[in-house]
């Protein structure tokens, strides 16, 4: 009887939840450009609360905006 | 020559000699903010004494209370109760002992000891605290007293890193160096060690390598390689 309750547990434990049409990777396109902007052009450099739609992503080449402190203002080229 | 004589003779070399501490007493509590009340500071010994190429556990450990740290209270540690020593109202030194029977027979521990109190109001500073390490050997106490001051070598005695008071701890402060205070570039690393980024300015300053390369490369922004002196203010986020 024990033998048969653990094999019980093994296939319910085995079962995972693959359902059909779901995928586990359904996260943002990643073949999407990192920034919203289309194009390169100058911009001001400034903390997070001056740029209030901006998303938090890893750094390229830059500070990112948390890093940067209250009221700062730098002109800087943003790597597209 | 008996093994009395011999250890007799042992322990008199110890006293010309004084004992050799095999390692600095640190401060794993790391620094504190200036002016904060209930701070807890901890004392680490990492070590015992060594007397004649013989290691011995500590059984007794003393502080002195420096000047301007006050409301300062002992808490118990493996050595047990503490025993305050006052003059008038102000803390002046604590010790601890050991029972004699929870002596290890060799340098096999490793002890915290923590007081609470309230830190000086000097921000940016290093406050030296001496302490006193002693063993039993023989029956006879041997101390060895860590109280070598900055810059001095040799028996240091641990230093407690002053940093400045922050209002906000997982955001920005905005801080003004005192009067009378120079923090040299070289030391920014010790006063903010924890800190993601100082600013001075557009110029900025981090111990995290990978923050300082994103500063190198940000335009507008430089490296800040002044020393910081009164009447500077700064931003840190921590």
């Amino acid at each position: 009887m024990t033998r048969v309750i653990l094999v019980a547990a093994l296939l319910f434990g085995a079962c995972g939840d693959n359902l059909p049409g779901v995928s586990r990777d359904a996260g943002p396109d990643e073949d999407a450009p990192a920034d919203a902007a289309p194009d390169a052009a100058p911009q001001a450099l400034g903390p997070c609360l001056d740029q209030p739609t901006d998303l938090l992503r890893p750094p390229a080449g830059q500070l990112p905006c948390e890093l940067l402190p209250p009221g700062f203002t730098a002109t800087a080229t943003r790597t597209p | 020559m008996s093994s009395k004589l011999l250890f007799g003779g042992l322990v008199a070399a110890g006293v010309l000699s004084s004992t050799i501490a095999l390692a600095h007493v640190s401060l794993p509590s790391g620094p504190v903010q200036a002016d904060k009340a209930g701070t807890k500071i901890t004392f680490g010994l990492g070590h015992g004494c060594e007397v004649g190429g013989v290691h011995y556990d500590t059984f007794k450990f003393r502080v002195e209370i420096p000047a301007g740290m006050t409301a300062v209270r002992p808490m118990f540690s493996d050595f047990g109760k503490p025993a305050v020593t006052r003059s008038g109202v102000d803390v002046t030194s604590i010790e601890w002992t050991k029972d004699a029977n929870d002596v290890l027979g060799g340098d096999d521990g490793y002890y915290e000891i923590t007081i609470r109190a309230k830190i000086p109001n000097t921000p940016y500073a290093r406050l030296p605290i001496v302490v006193h390490q002693i063993c039993l050997v023989g029956g006879v106490e041997m101390t060895t007293s860590w109280d070598v001051l900055p810059p001095g070598t040799g028996n240091t005695a641990p230093v407690l890193t002053i940093q400045p008071a922050r209002l906000n701890a997982t955001g920005w402060n905005k801080f003004t160096i005192p009067a009378g205070v120079t923090v040299p570039n070289a030391n920014l690393g010790t006063y903010f060690g924890d800190a993601l980024i100082v600013w001075k300015g557009t110029e900025a300053f981090s111990v995290n390598a990978n923050t300082v390369a994103l500063i190198e490369t940000t335009t507008g922004v430089t490296k800040l390689t002044a020393d910081l002196v009164a009447g500077d203010v700064i931003w840190v986020r921590y």
